[in-house]
């Protein structure tokens, strides 16, 4: 088992989400609700999701992968823009995949490590 | 050691097995048999699907059918670890045996020839394994299988979803692409229906259900797939041989099960039936891709050690 630092984790993705206004907060409660297809817990516990910004609404996403050749890389775009675009109050999504900073481990909070444990999946 | 009768018993009001001095033998053969077939399925999936996974139209569409074989054969894996803890050797199952001694599913004999199969096979084959397995997960009395497959169960979710996203593409692209679909479908659907193996009737007692290593009868496991499997042929507008019938409260096939199947050319003979122990044989004799795939798996041993 590697050393996590557990100040670390979540918190880029929590500075982010604070920022938000309570519509912006909103669509992040929505992309919680997305699951992973490949992993029991949502896009934003993976801490896949950067930012969600709207503005008139038009939604821009930016968000990343834990890996450069994800199996998922459209079916994850795919489901953010149909959840998304079915709300009220959003026109438009856009998602962008921003790989910076690079995704980590250190990006998981201790239960979202516990839930991937459970699973059966090594970190 | 409580009787045979009495273990059941226990076994039938939710008993839970850890290991292997809790277990009667007749308990470990029948969870032996079906761990096997459940490991050779998942492994004989990979080099099936291989082939047109690299024929895939897309890097992203390659990217995850290429994920799909790698999930194919992690979960061969966890059931092949188990089997060692039952005193198998992993080593011996894999590389040890010959093709015919492989006991993974006939569906799993045949060449998969274009993208519309492959795609198929996920969207259809891998949902009878859903099936399977989720029953499995749900109601077997052996823990530790339990609780291995959460991970397996999350993983053939994204197989199958995969399989119906690139199913409904192919349906909808074009008439060429429909055609190759429809085509797909008349021989793997009907062979998803033999998956299931015996009607309930036919079967005298089933240890399996007995020793509650899995809890649902082969007629409740095949009217479970029917009933996923079925929406989708319709939503797609794909021609199968089985409807819903009201009457029966249960899904229903338009031929007699078993039919004679023309391994070389893919073809269901649905006007000529034939017994289940036909159906055995031809399953023991195996299908015409079994020593290719089973030969791409072992060989690889051999470039390892170059």
């Amino acid at each position: 088992m590697e050393s996590v630092e557990p100040d670390l984790a979540g918190e880029f993705v929590e500075d982010r989400r604070t920022d938000a206004t309570p519509f912006e907060r909103e669509l992040w409660d929505m992309i919680d609700e997305i699951p992973d297809p490949h992993i029991p817990v949502s896009l934003v516990e993976m801490g896949m999701i950067y930012d969600v910004e709207e503005t008139d609404g038009h939604v821009a996403v930016e968000m990343t992968y834990p890996c450069m050749g994800c199996p998922a890389y459209d079916m994850i775009q795919n489901d953010i823009r149909s959840c998304l675009s079915l709300t009220e109050g959003v026109d438009e999504v856009d998602v962008e995949v921003v790989w910076d900073p690079v995704w980590s481990k250190d990006m998981l909070t201790e239960p979202v490590r516990e839930k991937m444990r459970e699973s059966g999946i090594s970190l | 050691m409580p009787t045979e009768k009495q273990f059941k018993n226990e076994l039938q009001n939710g008993k839970m097995i850890e290991s292997t001095d809790e277990m009667t033998d007749g308990y470990k053969k029948a969870l032996k048999q079906t761990l096997l077939v459940s490991g050779d399925t998942e492994l004989m999936s990979a080099p099936a699907y291989y082939e047109q996974s690299l024929n895939a139209p897309s890097l992203d569409a390659r990217a995850s059918c290429i994920s799909v074989i790698q999930d194919e054969l992690g979960h061969g894996h966890i059931a092949y670890r188990l089997l060692e803890n039952l005193g198998e050797d992993r080593e011996e199952l894999i590389y040890g045996r010959e093709p015919h001694e492989f006991r993974n599913t006939y569906g799993f004999d045949q060449h998969i020839d274009n993208f519309a199969e492959l795609v198929t096979a996920h969207g259809i084959f891998d949902r009878a394994g859903i099936v399977l397995l989720s029953d499995i997960h749900e109601n077997t009395s052996y823990a530790p299988w339990k609780r291995a497959l959460t991970k397996v169960s999350k993983e053939e979710q994204f197989h199958l979803r995969h399989g119906e996203t690139w199913m409904r593409r192919l349906a909808n692209n074009s008439e060429k692409t429909k055609r190759h679909l429809q085509e797909a479908i008349d021989w793997m659907f009907p062979m998803g229906v033999e998956w299931f193996g015996m009607p309930d009737d036919k079967k005298k007692h089933d240890d399996q259900l007995e020793y509650r290593i899995k809890g649902k009868s082969n007629d409740e496991l095949r009217q479970d797939w029917l009933s996923r499997t079925l929406p989708l042929m319709n939503e797609l507008d794909l021609d199968v041989p089985a409807h819903y019938s009201e009457d029966r409260d249960e899904f229903v096939l338009e031929y007699d099960l078993p039919v004679a199947f023309d391994a070389e050319n893919k073809e269901w003979r649905f006007d000529e039936p034939i017994s289940w122990s036909d159906v055995m044989d031809r399953w023991r004799s195996r299908g015409p891709a079994n020593d290719k795939y089973v030969n791409m798996v072992q060989s690889g041993t051999v470039e390892l050690e170059v």
